[in-house]
């Protein structure tokens, strides 16, 4: 059917959306979906999404700009989703170091183990397409690439959260 | 500019800024950045930190 990889990828994505909206439901302190941040984190939060915003206009350029070139057809359909993930790690950098990226119904510990999970599963999918020999075919870069950008998200947080953690206490 | 007469009604009342900042609805970095001086309060928040500490806002918040 033409059309079963189009509802694979629309099944995978409303199904992650569903464990990601159960997983804030029951981490939150007050047990609500809707994480709460107060005033200067909400400006600071804009002020993120507004930098993650030009950081994926900047990427999107410039991989628009190699499209000639062998490395825009190496990187395949990732091309799409690249500026994406540049955009996302520049908004969660500046949201951890100005102490935004928690809100204030989080439970952070929790969120993190969560996200250690997440970002495991995703590594271990990526290595075994590695190892399977399903990361590159006929020289492009395959889908399976996109775990190696999910674990690497989650791994750059923790790290970011680590060196904000021994900056807070040696202040 | 730092704001020592917050932090000084905030030790008077026996409070630490975790317990403030949870009595106001805001979060412990916030309140310390109040009294850093790195970010300013709207008043809707000096309020709530002036009812909290039982403190008027020209205590708080106005500059001698």
């Amino acid at each position: 059917m033409e059309y079963t990889m189009t509802i694979v990828w629309l099944l995978a994505i409303i199904f992650g959306i569903a464990i990601a909206l159960l997983a804030i439901k029951s981490l939150n302190k007050d047990k609500k979906v809707r994480t709460k941040y107060d005033e200067r984190q909400l400006k600071i939060r804009g002020d993120a999404f507004k930098y993650g915003f030009f950081a994926t206009l900047i990427t999107n350029g410039i991989i628009m700009a190699l499209a000639a070139s062998n490395l825009d057809a190496f990187l395949g359909m990732n091309a799409y989703f690249i500026p994406i993930f540049i955009g996302v790690v520049t908004q969660m950098t500046y949201s951890v170091f100005k102490d935004s990226y928690f809100g204030i119904n989080n439970n952070s510990k929790g969120y993190l183990a969560f996200m250690a999970f997440i970002g495991l599963l995703n590594f271990a999918i990526a290595i075994f397409s590695t190892i399977e020999g399903e990361l590159i075919t006929d020289g492009v870069l395959q889908s399976s690439f996109l775990n190696y950008l999910c674990g690497g998200l989650f791994l750059i947080l923790a790290i970011e959260l680590r060196i904000k953690n021994i900056i807070d206490k040696k202040a | 500019m730092k704001n020592l007469k917050l932090k000084a009604a905030r030790a008077a009342s026996d409070m630490s800024q975790d317990e403030l900042a949870k009595a106001v609805g805001v979060s412990r970095q916030t309140i310390n950045a109040v009294e850093k001086g790195d970010y300013n309060p709207s008043v809707n928040l000096c309020i709530s930190i002036c009812k909290t500490l039982n403190k008027t806002l020209d205590e708080l918040f106005w500059e001698n």
